[in-house]
């Protein structure tokens, strides 16, 4: 009932692939889907867990990096107004959309553009003359930015170090400017 | 200065970081050894659905490392992988109504090509009933022996090979020339 492959069959089978790559996103998926059930430490920044000697390929994109680029996608959605028109809307709208319609993976490098040409905008602005007017507020969306993604940190990395160290940084500022403004308003009323 | 050999950590080292301290760095490491080779195999059983083959290789792993501490290293992590991934595979198949009773599969022919219609080798196997498919790389392409085959696939070995014999002819009928 056997009959055997002939030298060409055999030959043909033989140089068949045995290997295929799956492609990075499927690697972090995996370690993702895994962190969720326990199954894998969450990385630490410094601890026993060493980040910097991870196997990961070039085109990787680190999670904080993601978490990063999904607060300031939201802030700048958020904020929209003057900076929002620099980076266009249209970009921004797809992110979401892509946040809500498909894979996470897909929504964070998505919008890790967006978070990307964001930065580009602000690097932009501080560097075009006659912007001072809109630099202000250009500050206060970047900060709004930053706090947004410490806080997103914070909540997927609850030990991590410097995103605890940011949020500290902005209660320090938030108690400065309330001094500043308390100190304002009695110079006003008296 | 004297250089130093790098000696590669064995999958056991590697395997046991995860499973005692859930090590990241470790885990990537057998994934980026395994998973090329576990990806093409679970590619192939699933008749070449690269999305739901994506599905089947994290699945796999999931529980492969929730399962760590009871494999007891007497077969090649490899292999050990490779039974996870088939066992998931043929589960999908299953549930989908492709796998069909091995021994019905033997029956049903493949669908007749066009006249111009020329199909590779790959495209041929993937076109296989799911079941004799299976049987045909784990033995052709695997290098699985019968008697291995029919005990991961819970069959007999005369099963196994009356398979591989459908399988190897209706691969002949997509290879040869058309009608």
């Amino acid at each position: 009932m056997m009959d055997e492959l002939t030298a060409a069959e055999r030959q043909a089978l033989d140089a068949l692939p045995r290997e295929s790559d799956p492609g990075q996103l499927l690697e972090e998926r995996t370690v993702r889907a895994l962190r969720e059930q326990g199954l894998l430490a969450t990385a630490r920044v410094s601890g026993t867990t060493d980040v910097s000697a991870a196997h990961v390929a070039p085109q990787s994109r680190p999670w904080w990096r993601s978490a990063a680029a999904i607060a300031a996608g939201i802030a700048l959605f958020a904020g929209g107004m003057s900076i929002g028109q620099v980076l266009g809307s249209r970009q921004t709208a797809e992110a979401f959309q892509t946040v809500f319609e498909d894979g996470d993976v897909r929504l964070a490098s998505q919008v890790q553009r967006t978070g990307s040409e964001y930065v580009a905008a602000l690097e932009a602005l501080t560097a075009a003359d006659g912007a001072a007017a809109d630099s202000g507020q250009a500050v206060e969306v970047a900060l709004t930015a930053l706090w947004a993604a410490a806080n997103e940190i914070v909540r997927l990395a609850p030990d991590d170090p410097l995103a605890a160290r940011i949020l500290q940084g902005f209660q320090a500022r938030a108690q400065v400017m309330n001094r500043y403004e308390a100190s304002n308003q009695l110079l006003v009323e008296f | 200065m004297r250089a130093q050999a790098v000696v590669p950590t064995t999958d056991r080292v590697l395997a046991e970081r995860v499973a005692n301290s859930g090590d990241e760095t470790a885990f990537r490491e057998l994934y980026g050894r395994h998973t090329p080779r576990l990806y093409q195999f679970v590619l192939r059983v699933l008749g070449g659905d690269e999305a739901e083959a994506e599905d089947v290789v994290q699945e796999t792993w999931i529980r492969a490392t929730a399962n760590l501490g009871s494999f007891r290293w007497e077969a090649r992590f490899e292999t050990w992988l490779t039974g996870i991934g088939l066992n998931l595979s043929r589960n999908r198949l299953r549930r989908s109504g492709r796998l069909e009773a091995l021994h019905d599969e033997g029956r049903r022919g493949v669908e007749p090509r066009g006249r111009d219609e020329r199909i590779d080798l790959e495209r041929a196997i993937a076109l296989l009933p799911a079941g004799c498919r299976t049987v045909l790389i784990l033995h052709d392409l695997e290098g699985f022996k019968h008697s291995k085959i029919a005990e991961k696939l819970g069959v007999t070995e005369g099963t196994s090979k009356s398979q591989l014999w459908s399988a190897r002819r209706h691969m002949r009928q997509l290879l040869g020339p058309a009608a």
